[in-house]
């Protein structure tokens, strides 16, 4: 809300003007970033270790390479080892985690060890989906005569919140198979066991296949997501690293997931 | 022998009552001879040894006592022409003074009186008068004139951005400051983000500014007062005046309803920059704007009776395509009945309503949502004024405000908002004693209690120790409540008779938080009341000051040096969610310091006026959890604040005047690194608030002329010129990857306001 209010003030505002400038930002040690991801698709566990580099720095973080990472059930302690992909990911391909129980990922990276738990959450399938077509590139509602705004479209996710839990979800669109960039966070914090109506924004969809996931993640997740989501779009009043669910200093989270989809095919409206 | 003594000493102060049995009380009411609007801390003085003197209350009542005999009784107020009238004394009289407006300042009108060296003698310290009429003079943004604005150029006020009416003082936040209109809080003192406050200058009289010192009739803020009022109307004759501007237009109607006795004033003000918005057609169906009004009836009922009845309301109107539409304001309302029970003692009770709240709706082909949120306080006010003799001063009185705050939420379905409204009530005690126990001692002292209850039927939360939720709870009495003894004094000791030392304690209390830590003031700001994970905020500071007037009075030159120890400092948690529901949570409390040294220098009379204010000053806050717990700078902290304003009359039709300022930057947070997570650019922080935007630094200059005067009619052109050499001040500082280079970042800075002039034409008949 109060980006959107800025945004449209400097729209507003003739004379605003930007600029790029020097600033001195000081250098900071290298630290471990860990992504790793796991739901019950059948794609199974995926682990990509980078490190942090300087401001200044050019991107191409380097993936890091050697480490061992352990994929570990709780309830049994049965535990395997993922491969790293030459240059790229460790996968454990095929993985599919059970409804409800608790999982860990252990890795050990040039001497140190870092470890992350979590609880499988139970899917929840998606209901239906409705299409509200003309919206402006900042996702307000748009002129429909503006034939820019043919193409961005606002959708409602609808989908049952389980009762008796607090429960939160990310919804991710695919155009064509292409994640889009939008993160869009939601919890059951006002609505609790109630119908859930979930909006996604889509852009610049071209009469494509658009995939809406909704995963059902835990508390540790979401928080990491929404302050990810904030220092990405450096909106926050108080920004900082979002906080990790590894111990040992690491970056970046473990997101267990039960991941459920809707699929829609997208034509572009003639103006009314 | 003993007994002899004890016989003199009984004799002694029989004799001294014997004396103040003698004396009479000379009373009245000093008012502006053309409007009749009372004039508020007029300075009278008696002739005599020891010489007497007071000033006027707020209402432009005094009393002080006078044994028989014969005097000279002068009233003077700066700006007017000074009354001089015999006064012999054989009985208690009432001494009603109307004073007229000093015609020809420009020529030697010499303007003595205590008024001038008022900032000398009395005891408060930390406190500025804004005076309107250098205020109609100081050039501004879009020439709209605006006291909250021209107030961040004195010393130790510091704005809260560009072009922003949102100001920190001694290096307190933003919602520490207790803005009160005619007695009623206002909560979002803004229009359109910031950039207009809410006061519309032609309905304002009076503005004071206490830093945090003020006395204990005031309190529930930690970082200053500000005390405006309304002016009451003209009641001797209709006056008709306004202006139009490049952006706004004003209309301000005042009159008699019965001559002297009761008056009116209408006061209105609409922007119309959407009309410019309009003429490109991609903003067609867009509407931005806002439109104030201030009302004001007073009546005098008897000689001894007054009924007054203020006003205001605004709004903010915003709406995009008819589809998405936000519209937010403040409404306050004043019912005052002020009497005077004896010459001796003054009454003043209020009920005042104070209401700030946003509404947001967004309509489409699929959903339709309104979202209303805000603060609502029902108030009640009663305060006693007791003069008891010429040394002395008392002031009773109990204040006592039901909250209600309804939080802003931006979701759709069925909320529940009588469930997550909160009720408070905050209530205080106060007495006040000014004091003179001689010529060369003042002393200001009193203690206010305070208490707060944060009441039942809604939710409250228990947290655990890492500040989750671990129960929600709705009690039916009290969920939770605090009480505190706050003490306050001021002493002034005149060195002689220019110059003064003054030194003053003062501890204040806060129950309702503003949580924005943004750079521009949005409506959808969110007030928080103290709760059970909410603490009270507890300020205490200590002061010292040396004034000194010269060349009677046409210098004036202060420094004044301030430590202020605040507790319970709330701020957001790293990372925090500002839209989160339940926002206990995303908050974290501890300690805050902030404490600075204060130069002003002014000149205030001739052709040439104006000041120079320089602050140097620190505010940091240490919170566990923030910053590894170090200290760390609070965003308003800004090292030097520099202010230089000049106006001059080149004659008395014509005046130029020029301001400038300096301010360090902003403390912020910038990244030292940066990641990958999911493809996208994730910046890597260190420490809170360790950098600091760019020097801020301005040039405005304005002008003023006046037309021809005909009989009845006169009016004059403004011009502004707002950031004179074109400064590229950052609003906002922005990382990104290169748009030439993808694996370079770049900061890339937003400038707002670069050479804006203005004019605007203003008229009186």
């Amino acid at each position: 809300m109060k980006r959107i209010l800025i945004s449209i003030l400097l729209l507003g505002s003739l004379t605003a003007c930007e600029k790029e400038i020097d600033i001195d930002l000081n250098s900071a040690d290298p630290k471990l970033v860990i992504e790793a991801l796991l739901d019950d698709s059948g794609r199974g566990a995926w682990v990509k270790l980078t490190k942090t580099v300087n401001f200044s720095d050019t991107f191409g973080p380097p993936i890091q390479s050697g480490a061992i990472v352990v994929l570990i059930r709780l309830a049994d302690n049965r535990r395997d080892t993922l491969q790293q992909l030459p240059d790229s990911a460790y996968i454990l391909p095929n993985y599919v985690p059970v409804y409800g129980e608790q999982y860990a990922f252990e890795i050990t990276h040039q001497g140190d060890f870092y470890r992350a738990t979590a609880r499988m959450p139970q899917p929840i399938p998606i209901d239906s989906v409705v299409i509200d077509p003309f919206f402006g590139p900042g996702g307000l509602p748009g002129n429909p005569a503006d034939p820019a705004n043919r193409r961005n479209a606002l959708l409602y996710a609808f989908y049952q919140d389980p009762p008796g839990v607090r429960n939160y979800f990310q919804i991710q669109a695919f155009q064509n198979d292409t994640a889009t960039a939008n993160l869009f966070l939601y919890n059951d914090e006002v609505n609790t066991g109630g119908f859930q109506v979930s909006p996604v924004f889509v852009q610049t969809y071209i009469n494509g296949r658009i995939r809406l996931e909704l995963h059902h993640i835990d508390a540790a997740v979401f928080r990491y997501l929404t302050n990810l989501n904030t220092n990405i779009g450096q909106s926050s009043a108080s920004p900082a690293n979002p906080i990790s669910n590894f111990s040992g200093g690491a970056l970046g989270y473990f997101k267990l997931f039960a991941n459920t989809s809707a699929f829609l095919q997208l034509v572009e409206p003639t103006t009314p | 022998m003993l007994r002899f003594r004890a016989f003199f000493l009984i004799l002694g102060i029989c004799t001294t009552q014997a004396v103040q049995a003698q004396t009479f009380t000379i009373s009245g009411y000093v008012k502006d001879a053309e409007t009749g609007e009372a004039l508020i801390g007029a300075a009278i003085a008696v002739s005599g040894t020891p010489p007497r003197g007071t000033a006027t209350n707020v209402y432009g009542y005094y009393a002080f006592n006078l044994p028989p005999g014969e005097y000279e009784l002068l009233v003077s107020y700066l700006g007017y022409e000074q009354f001089k009238q015999k006064l012999r004394v054989t009985a208690a009289q009432k001494v009603n003074v109307n004073l007229s407006p000093a015609r020809q300042q420009l020529k030697e009108v010499v303007v003595t009186g205590e008024a001038e060296d008022q900032r000398l003698r009395q005891s408060q310290m930390g406190v500025e008068k804004m005076n309107i009429a250098t205020v109609n003079k100081l050039p501004i943004l879009f020439g709209e004139r605006d006291v909250l604005k021209s107030m961040q150029l004195l010393p130790g006020v510091k704005a809260g951005g560009e072009g922003q009416s949102g100001f920190s003082v001694r290096g307190g936040n933003l919602d520490q400051n207790l803005i009160l209109l005619d007695d009623a809080p206002v909560y979002n003192a803004s229009h359109l983000l910031g950039f207009f406050s809410t006061f519309n200058s032609d309905a304002i009289k009076d503005l004071t500014l206490h830093k945090g010192t003020a006395p204990a009739n005031f309190g529930g803020r930690l970082a200053s007062v500000v005390d405006v009022r309304m002016k009451e109307g003209n009641n001797q004759k209709y006056n008709v005046s306004g202006g139009l501007g490049l952006i706004a237009s004003r209309l301000n109607v005042e009159g008699p309803i019965q001559e002297g006795r009761s008056s009116f004033l209408l006061s209105g003000r609409r922007t119309y920059a959407d009309v410019f918005l309009r003429l490109n057609d991609e903003f067609a169906n867009n509407q931005l704007y806002f439109y104030d009004f201030n009302a004001k009836l007073n009546y005098r009922l008897t000689e001894k009776d007054h009924i007054y009845l203020s006003g205001y309301f605004g709004r903010d109107v915003f709406s995009f395509n008819n589809q998405f539409g936000i519209n937010w304001g403040n409404a306050t309302g004043t019912l005052r009945y002020t009497r005077l029970i004896s010459d001796k003692l003054f009454l003043n009770s209020s009920l005042i309503y104070s209401n700030y709240d946003y509404n947001i709706g967004f309509s489409t082909s699929a959903l339709n949502f309104n979202i209303k949120s805000g603060i609502e306080d029902w108030n009640i006010k009663q305060e006693l004024q007791y003069f008891a003799s010429n040394s002395q001063q008392w002031k009773f009185g109990y204040n006592v405000i039901y909250h209600t705050v309804t939080p802003g939420l931006v979701n759709a379905q069925n909320t529940d908002i009588r469930s997550l409204q909160k009720r408070g009530l905050e209530s205080a005690a106060y007495v006040s004693h000014d004091w003179k126990p001689n010529e060369r001692f003042s002393i200001t002292s009193g203690l206010r209690i305070s208490h707060f209850a944060a009441l039942g039927g809604s939710d409250y939360y228990t947290l655990d120790a890492n500040r989750t939720v671990i129960d929600t709870f709705n009690p039916a009495g009290i969920a939770a409540q605090y009480a505190f003894l706050e003490p306050r004094i001021a002493v002034n000791y005149n060195l002689t008779a220019t110059s003064s030392l003054k030194t003053a304690y003062t501890r204040n209390t806060q129950h309702i938080h503003l949580v924005s830590n943004a750079i521009a003031s949005t409506p959808t700001d969110r007030w928080l009341m103290t709760t059970n994970n909410v603490a009270p905020e507890i300020g205490d500071q200590v002061s010292i000051g040396y004034f000194r007037n010269f060349k009677e009075n046409t210098y004036e030159f202060s420094v004044e040096t301030y430590y202020k120890w605040m507790q319970n400092q709330l701020d957001y948690k790293d990372g925090a969610n500002d839209q989160a529901t339940v926002i206990d949570p995303e908050l974290l409390f501890g300690d805050g310091r902030a404490y600075g040294l204060e130069w002003l220098f002014r000149k205030n009379k001739g052709r040439f006026t104006g000041w120079l204010s320089y602050t140097l000053s620190r505010s940091e806050r240490r919170i566990e959890g923030i910053n590894q717990g170090q200290w760390y700078a609070a965003r308003q902290d800004r090292t030097h604040d520099i202010a230089v304003v000049a106006l001059y009359e080149f004659t008395e039709r014509f005046n130029v005047s020029a301001a400038w300022v300096y301010q360090t930057g902003n403390a912020v947070t910038f990244p030292a690194g940066k990641y990958n997570i999911a493809d996208q650019v994730v910046w890597l922080y260190t420490e809170r608030n360790g950098y600091r935007m760019p020097a801020y630094h301005r040039l405005d200059l304005g002008a003023t002329y006046q037309l021809k005067p005909k009989r009845k009619y006169s009016s004059e052109l403004a011009f502004s010129l707002y950031n004179a050499y074109g400064r590229q001040n950052p609003f906002l500082i922005n990382f990104q990857q290169s748009a030439t280079n993808p694996n370079r970042t770049v900061a890339v800075q937003t400038a707002l306001f670069r050479w804006v002039p203005a004019v605007s034409w203003n008229f009186k008949f």
